[in-house]
């Protein structure tokens, strides 16, 4: 699924948060900050979590 | 077609020449013409060109708009500018604004546009210009003030003279040996002002001391003494201007200083000091004397104790910083400021006859001022420049012998040196920069050539376009000498005595060297309307020009206009009816060429009411009835009888109306004053003809076609007069226009105004954002304001509206009904403090359940 700038930065923020909190990461990276390593996961597609798109009507 | 008969034939046209070599080139170059083409194209010009023409005083051009910021008949000094008066024979200067302000309290004022107009009845006069190019003393018609908030503009001239005024404010300049009046915005750096030169003066001889000092004295007409209450010497109250007076004042000016009991002057010329000490004894006053050694030099002082004398001298200044020219001073006669100029001098002035000048040096910028003025008695003409921190004035080396004559000094070392210069000079050499004539035209050199005068000067004059006055003076003497060897009659020509008036005139043409916008941080603006060519001094000498004349005439093309903030406000409030509501009609084919039937259709409609047309509506006691006198000429003026006119009152009012002539006698069933003078406002107000609320048109021819422009709004009866073209014209009233046109004209009309009120003050607003405002604002069908009564107070969220204005009113109306907010606007958000629905705002996440963890690392 494409991301749309606003979700990378909402996912971004999501999931550092997770990661900051002692969530697991799901790739093997030498970044040192969470907000690093939650990128790199965007980067590379490994993040369990999605937006809700609104339905189409 | 022949060459030569085309060019005949266009040569015989009644166009101007450039159209016709355009028109001869064009129709040169086609080969295929028959004669009846060329002719048809050629009425299609001359007709073309017909049509653009415009008479005389025809209006021509877009309405003079006039917004609240910046009235295009604003021309104006700021309170603070001084101009020369004469009151009686007391001759001073005020500042305009106190003048105006004193006036219009006194004797109340008319509101005439933005202005504030007030005519006097009371005798002011002004230092005026004449076309004659001598100075004159003429009567102040009215004062007027007016708002500005727009910026001013600084001039300043060669001989450091300095004047500020709105943009519009009118000057006069010299151009083709005429007066004639410009714009302040037009001036441009190079031109030439007039600056008087000379001031004719009634003279006072004797003054009052009482009259200048404060209530603490006591006045002994009989003795003719002035005491102070609480005891002190006396001096003579009645105290003759005379050359010791005017001399002990100039030393005091240059030299002296003020306390509450006593004046001291300090000066260590033995000349000076018996002048004063001999002063002291004629007003029977003593003195002492110190020795002062303290200070730069040493000095001597001598203290005359009187505390009347020194509150008199107040008047003068008491610091060198404020030192100045009391008023009475300009009005008094020659040899009091003669004494008073050469004390000044003998004090602080100096002459170098190396450097050819007379220079005197002030730390106080009025009394500069006020001595230029005093030399200007004299036709002594000054300089005012300042260094670092002190003011000077310079008599150039051309007024030297003209000083010497007139003032001279007293102190031997100066005089001498003033002799010396005025020796030296030399009358030959008579350039001087700053008294030149500008705008000769061809005058010297059609006069010139009568006497066969050397050709060379007088085209170097011609092409120079100006001429040192003295120069022009000498080469005047010589044409004179050699008319009368040669026995040519000059005194008939006309150029001889233009420039005769040039060179014997009281003003000098002063040229500009610097002009800046300065911002303007008072209310008002000011301005004075004097009789004649409406010219008048300020305190610095500067002549200006006034023409809010023109707006006292009745039918000057001339419409006020709402610009600006306000009309913007007025359109995003959706105003019922603007302040200032205009019409732009326009007309149909068969009308729009033609003046007559545009004015035809104007005449239709204007309206007028009782009010306007008759001569007078009076309550007439005897017959217990309103009496409406008429004048039939101008009822048939305007297409009336006084059938119409009785016709259209009874269709108002149920009266019995008894004819007498052309006067009607209104009689109402049970007459009172009360109830007859209730009705006489109802009766002015009746509609003859017309469209009602249309105050005024005014027709224009504006691209090729005439148009009218209304001032007050009608569209839907304008629409029903036959000749308008209702496809085309518009009113700027937009509830008007919803009404008559819909709502989507209503939208347009509120993009079209808002982007031309944009537009005239220069500002590009992307279109779209002004689409958005008219779409929110006619959305629902009829124009709402975009405020607490329209867009702002029916937004569905309660807290989006408390949040705007009256907050509690919302608050309660919802607890009271129970409301629920969504909370779905940006407003609501933030007040509670969530993110809003825009952005990373609107962004839900969940778990991503299609995601396993470590799938992927496997891999």
């Amino acid at each position: 699924m494409k991301l749309t700038k606003f979700e990378i930065a909402r996912i971004l923020g999501a999931r550092s948060l997770q990661i900051s909190s002692g969530a697991y990461a799901t790739i093997e990276t030498k970044c040192d900050s969470s907000l690093k390593i939650a990128y790199e996961e965007i980067k590379q597609g490994k993040v369990p979590l999605k937006p809700i798109r609104p339905v189409k009507a | 077609m022949d060459m030569e008969a085309l060019k005949q034939k266009i040569e015989g046209l009644d166009i101007p020449q450039s159209l016709k070599d355009e028109l001869f080139e064009k129709l040169s170059k086609e080969k295929d013409l028959t004669e009846e083409m060329v002719d048809e194209i050629i009425d299609e010009v001359v007709n073309a060109y017909r049509k653009a023409l415009v008479e005389p005083y025809e209006a021509v051009g877009i309405v003079a708009a006039q917004s609240i910021g910046e009235p295009g008949t604003q021309m104006s000094l700021p309170y603070e500018e001084k101009i020369i008066i004469k009151e009686g024979e007391f001759i001073k200067p005020v500042e305009i604004g106190k003048l105006v302000d004193e006036m219009i309290e006194r004797f109340g004022f008319e509101k005439i546009g933005n202005s504030e107009v007030c005519d006097l009845p009371i005798d002011i006069y002004a230092l005026s210009l004449d076309q004659d190019e001598k100075v004159h003393w003429k009567r102040i018609i009215s004062c007027i003030r007016h708002k500005h908030n727009g910026k001013l503009i600084k001039i300043k001239t060669k001989s450091g003279r300095e004047i500020t005024a709105t943009p519009y404010h009118s000057f006069v300049i010299r151009k083709d040996n005429k007066i004639i009046p410009v714009k302040g915005s037009e001036l441009k750096i190079g031109d030439r002002i007039p600056v008087v030169k000379h001031i004719p003066a009634n003279c006072v001889e004797a003054i009052n001391i009482s009259d200048y000092v404060s209530g603490n004295y006591v006045v002994d007409n009989i003795n003719n003494k002035i005491a102070p209450k609480i005891n002190g010497k006396s001096i003579p109250n009645n105290i003759k201007l005379d050359y010791d007076f005017g001399y002990f004042i100039g030393i005091y000016l240059a030299e002296g200083s003020v306390t509450k009991y006593f004046v001291s002057i300090s000066n260590v010329d033995e000349l000076i000091l018996n002048k004063i000490r001999a002063f002291a004894d004629k007003l029977g006053l003593n003195y002492g004397e110190y020795d002062n050694n303290n200070g730069f030099a040493e000095s001597h002082d001598i203290r005359i104790y009187s505390s009347t004398l020194a509150e008199f001298l107040s008047n003068f200044g008491t610091s060198s910083n404020t030192k100045k020219i009391a008023e009475f001073v300009f009005g008094a006669n020659k040899e009091f400021v003669r004494g008073l100029i050469r004390g000044y001098f003998d004090g602080d002035g100096n002459v170098n006859a190396d450097r050819k000048v007379i220079r005197v040096t002030s730390n106080s910028k009025e009394l500069i001022d006020g001595i230029a003025i005093l030399l200007a008695r004299f036709n002594i003409f000054s300089i005012k420049t300042k260094t670092k921190n002190q003011f000077v004035l310079i008599i150039p080396h051309r007024y030297a012998k003209k000083f010497h004559e007139e003032i001279n000094f007293s102190v031997e070392k100066k005089k001498s040196e003033l002799e010396r210069l005025v020796s030296s000079l030399n009358d030959d050499k008579t350039y001087d920069s700053i008294d030149m004539i500008p705008s000769i035209g061809d005058a010297l050199t059609k006069l010139g050539e009568k006497v066969d005068y050397p050709k060379v000067i007088l085209k170097k004059f011609e092409r120079k376009q100006k001429i040192g006055r003295a120069t022009l003076q000498r080469h005047l003497r010589r044409i004179e000498e050699l008319a009368v060897k040669k026995g040519v009659n000059i005194l008939a020509l006309k150029e001889y005595w233009l420039l005769k008036k040039a060179v014997e005139s009281d003003v000098i043409w002063d040229e500009i060297v610097k002009i800046e916008e300065i911002s303007c941080d008072k209310k008002y603006v000011y301005d004075i309307s004097v009789e004649g060519l409406e010219t008048f001094t300020t305190f610095d000498g500067v002549l200006t020009h006034n023409t809010m004349r023109t707006f006292h005439y009745a039918g000057v093309a001339e419409i006020n206009v709402t610009l600006g903030l306000p009309r913007m406000i007025e359109i995003v409030d959706a105003r019922k009816e603007p302040s200032t509501p205009i019409m732009t009609i326009y007309l149909k084919e068969e009308y729009k060429d033609n003046r007559e039937k545009a004015e035809e259709i104007a005449k239709e409609i204007e309206s007028l009411t009782l009010g306007s047309i008759a001569e007078s509506i009076s309550i007439d006691l005897w017959t217990q009835s309103i009496k409406v006198e008429l004048d039939e000429n101008r009822l048939a003026d305007r297409g009336l009888t006084i059938d119409d006119v009785i016709e259209a009152i009874k269709k108002k009012l149920k009266v019995k109306i008894d004819v007498d002539g052309t006067t009607l006698y209104l009689k109402i069933k049970t007459p009172s004053i009360k109830a007859l003078r209730k009705r006489i406002p109802k009766i002015k107000n009746i509609q003859l003809k017309g469209i009602p609320g249309i105050e005024r048109v005014l027709v224009k021819k504006e691209g090729g076609e005439y148009v009218l422009y209304t001032q007050g709004s009608n569209l839907r009866e304008v629409f029903k007069i036959d000749g308008v073209d209702t496809t085309r014209t518009i009113t700027n009233n937009i509830i008007e226009i919803q009404e008559v046109l819909g709502i989507e004209a209503a939208r347009n009309a509120i993009i079209n105004e808002m982007r031309n009120t944009l537009e005239q003050q220069g500002l590009e607003v992307d279109i779209r954002h002004l689409m958005l405002v008219a779409d929110i604002m006619t959305a629902d069908g009829e124009v709402k304001p975009i405020g607490r009564h329209g867009v702002a107070g029916e937004k569905g969220s309660v807290l989006a509206r408390a949040a705007f204005e009256e907050t509690v009113k919302h608050l309660y109306a919802a607890a009271e009904r129970g409301d629920v907010d969504k909370l779905k606007g940006v407003i609501e958000n933030v007040i509670v403090g969530k993110p809003i629905y825009l952005g990373t705002g609107c962004v839900e996440l969940t778990i991503d359940r299609e995601y396993e963890e470590g799938k992927n690392m496997e891999e």
